[in-house]
């Protein structure tokens, strides 16, 4: 009888185990099947109410519809509708996601003890545009998740009154962080050039971002830093400077473009080649042909790839230098095959 | 046999039996460890990415260019479907590969049809060696997509193609069978951004046998209704809600999919690309990547991240079953021989004394075990030396423990994602939780035995797998309904 003591203890414990866990599986498989449905109800009239006050403004009896929703609906609802939206539509609805109190509701939540709930009041601070003291603190926040998310926040707002505060978070060790800064520093645009001055002029991690940031941004305000950084003893660095001048354009960019098809990295030779292409500059056809002989593959390819953007020149110079063998002339009629194809000839 | 020697043998044999009772009571307990590990893992991702917008990705600039690698060998039924999906993927900067591998039926000539391919001058990188390429094509109506011809070199070989040719940062190499879902790209390169040093990142892999497909789309979720497919479903969820999300905060993943997984180009580049001749090139692949990623200092981060989702058929048939669990098997052996340096080695930080003895003496040495124990079982009850008892014990310890840890992982995955619906979806999984372990796990064991006596021998052939084609499942999915 007590051979079978054990066995029968742990038979009995893994039975009621098992039936918890299929109890927590089917409950939770059959609560959601008949919950959802009222839930999703509450949340398409929530959806509809949010959807209406991006075209026009609500009433008091919507607006008082709204209100005697469940927060986490009418969270949730918001949040549906604002992710996919920009411009003016936000805009109104920004206006009313305040006047149902979700501001105000989110600004609590942003100063919880806990990451994720302070995560989630972000996300929603973001998506109703409101401008609030808790932004510069949330930029700081331990939790790098969170200070992403504040920089989109500070992104969205587009005023240059972050983009010091954005610019520092350039350095940041998480690149989450860096990617969100970035995009909001780019979103601000014009109003973000001193702050990305400076961190591009910087001998911090920062520069590369920033000077990532002021490519898109082509303001000429940022030609003294790029410049410079175009001699820089980092390979990614010069890369990320190419890349500003060649936003900006003009002959000293151009001047510096073509000396960088010597340089020693290949990946600056590439991202010269490249720029030399979008630049259209067609005089520069002979320097990018001999890049076609360059050691490196990606280097040809993008040489090829600038001298299609060049139009006849530079189809002038790959049908110069599709003859013969060489790696040279494979890119070249490689990139010939290319126009063709763009054209629909045979 | 004299009564000392039948005492001896019954001792060895009640001793035996004790200790693969302690080997199932470890494994198993440790697989509670990894369930929990999965489940805390879970939560912080759910909570991590509530009310994320990946929308708002889609219009950033610079996200680093993903090339898609998708190696096609006797794919002629569901080729043109799966890379119509490949190229409607969500990702604002994306390019297609597809490198047909020799194949011998019209793959090709289907890709030519569906996507008025035409003949461009091949040029590749010479970085990592290959099977020559025949011609390279571009498609006239998508430039994003390109397609090799080369002579046939396996799997491996074709993805070192892939990557002689690809453009992007990150390479996403898949099977060309795969369906990936629409978001999942976006969801998969959040592991990128979100931390510095990663290397690899794969997401879920799950079972489309009894889904609705339509224009390469998972359209309506199913419980299969054949029972080895259903038996599968199951398998997988563990393997992946468990078996892989479970390992991010134990030391990160050995294995990324090779249906489905994202690379650093130029850490794989830098690696010599996958190794020809090796049967579990994707595993092999990662442990290279992770080894010398260690051996310079630098980390050696490979992620896992839930909810980007990949769409695979399973074997129906028993024959082609048994030799791909044989080739995993295989696989796994080859690449842990090939890496055995790494085994208990403190140099390799939760690489060398976590992840590689838990797939060494869990993974590769567990049908030995459970073979064992089960023949000593049988046995030892047949001689008398084992009791009844300690046969149920064996029972609950090695199977019901199992069960639980199964039914567990479905909880987690409706808790989670709920992608069945219907409560006879549920019941049937349940039922197919149960059923694994009369017979189907006894199989698997066989077939993983195999594998090993294959490895011993040097086997490194593949075995075939016959696609039905999602086409046609998914004429067999409306049929119920239509009539």
């Amino acid at each position: 009888m007590n051979e079978l003591a054990l066995p029968a203890f742990v038979a009995a414990l893994e039975l009621a185990v098992f039936i918890l866990l299929v109890l927590l599986y089917l409950g939770h498989a059959a609560r959601k099947r008949w919950m959802e449905p009222l839930v999703e109800r509450r949340r398409e009239a929530g959806r509809s109410l949010f959807a209406k006050a991006t075209r026009e403004w609500l009433e008091g009896a919507d607006i008082a519809q709204l209100r005697a929703l469940p927060l986490s609906d009418r969270v949730a609802a918001f949040v549906s509708v604002a992710s996919s939206l920009d411009g003016a539509e936000r805009d109104r609805l920004a206006d009313t996601a305040d006047d149902v109190g979700l501001v105000a509701w989110a600004e609590r939540e942003a100063r919880d003890r806990h990451w994720h709930r302070r995560l989630y009041a972000a996300r929603v601070l973001t998506l109703t545009l409101a401008e609030s003291e808790l932004l510069p603190s949330l930029l700081r926040d331990r939790d790098p998740f969170v200070r992403a998310q504040a920089a989109e926040w500070a992104g969205a707002q587009r005023s240059g009154k972050s983009a010091h505060a954005l610019a520092r978070l350039l350095r940041d060790p998480v690149p989450a962080v860096v990617f969100a800064a970035s995009d909001a520093l780019r979103r601000i645009g014009s109003a973000a050039i001193p702050a990305l001055v400076e961190a591009a002029s910087g001998d911090g991690g920062d520069a590369i971002p920033a000077l990532e940031v002021a490519g898109v941004l082509a303001d000429a305000r940022t030609f003294g830093p790029a410049r410079r950084r175009a001699e820089d003893a980092r390979p990614r660095v010069r890369a990320a400077a190419l890349a500003a001048l060649a936003a900006l354009g003009g002959p000293e960019s151009e001047e510096r473009l073509v000396a960088a098809f010597a340089d020693t990295d290949a990946g600056v030779r590439r991202v010269a080649a490249t720029a030399i292409g979008r630049l259209e500059v067609w005089r520069r056809a002979p320097s990018l042909a001999e890049l076609l002989d360059d050691a490196d593959w990606d280097v040809r390819m993008a040489a090829a790839g600038a001298l299609r953007n060049l139009g006849a020149p530079g189809l002038i110079v790959l049908r110069d230098r599709a003859r013969g063998s060489t790696l040279a002339a494979d890119m070249a009629h490689h990139a010939l095959d290319l126009v063709a194809l763009e054209h629909g000839s045979p | 046999m004299t009564a000392l020697e039948f005492d001896v043998a019954s001792f060895g044999l009640g001793t035996a039996a004790a200790a693969i009772l302690a080997y199932f009571l470890v494994v198993n307990t440790f697989y509670a460890v990894l369930l929990v590990s999965a489940a805390l893992e879970m939560v912080r991702h759910r909570r991590r990415t509530r009310g994320e917008s990946l929308w708002r990705l889609l219009q950033v600039p610079g996200l680093p260019r993903i090339t898609v690698i998708s190696p096609a060998y006797r794919e002629e039924a569901t080729i043109v479907e799966s890379v119509s999906a490949l190229l409607t993927l969500s990702y604002p900067d994306l390019e297609v590969v597809v490198v047909c591998d020799g194949s011998p039926d019209a793959t090709l000539d289907a890709l030519k049809r569906g996507f008025s391919l035409r003949r461009v001058h091949p040029v590749r990188r010479g970085l990592i060696p290959t099977r020559p390429i025949r011609e390279m094509y571009r498609s006239q109506a998508t430039p994003r997509l390109l397609v090799v011809d080369k002579e046939n070199g396996g799997k491996a070989d074709a993805l070192n193609v892939g990557l002689n040719v690809a453009t992007g940062d990150l390479v996403c190499a898949i099977d060309a069978d795969t369906l990936i879902a629409p978001d999942a790209l976006l969801r998969l390169i959040g592991a990128f951004i979100a931390e510095p040093g990663v290397l690899a990142a794969g997401g879920t892999i799950r079972l489309a046998n009894g889904a609705t497909v339509r224009s390469g789309r998972v359209v309506d979720l199913h419980a299969p209704t054949e029972l080895l497919a259903g038996l599968q479903v199951v398998e997988y969820l563990r393997a992946f809600l468990f078996g892989r999300l479970g390992w991010n905060r134990l030391g990160g993943n050995l294995i990324i999919s090779g249906a489905f997984g994202l690379f650093r180009r130029d850490a794989v580049v830098a690696a010599g690309g996958y190794r020809h001749g090796s049967v579990g090139e994707d595993m092999e692949l990662v442990v290279r990547l992770r080894r010398q990623a260690r051996e310079r200092g630098e980390p050696d981060v490979v992620r896992f991240i839930p909810d980007p989702v990949a769409w695979t058929e399973a074997p129906v048939s028993l024959a082609i079953l048994s030799r791909q669990r044989d080739r995993w098997h295989r696989g796994l052996a080859d690449t842990l021989w090939r890496h055995r340096r790494l085994l208990l080695s403190p140099r390799y930080g939760a690489l060398g004394l976590v992840l590689v003895p838990y797939f060494v003496f869990v993974e590769l040495l567990a049908p030995i075990v459970e073979a064992l124990g089960i023949v000593g079982l049988v046995l030892g009850l047949l001689l008398g030396v084992v009791s009844l008892p300690f046969a149920v014990m064996f029972f609950l310890v090695a199977y019901g423990y199992g069960a639980i840890l199964t039914v567990a992982t479905l909880a987690l995955d409706e808790l989670s994602y709920r992608k069945y619906l219907r409560l006879r979806d549920h019941l049937a999984l349940l039922g197919f939780a149960l059923i694994e372990n009369f017979g189907y796990r006894q199989l698997t064991v066989l077939w993983r035995l195999g594998g090993l006596v294959g490895f011993l021998r040097k086997r490194s052939e593949w075995g075939g797998m016959e696609r039905r084609g999602f086409a046609d499942q998914y004429e067999e999915s409306v049929r119920p309904a239509a009539s």
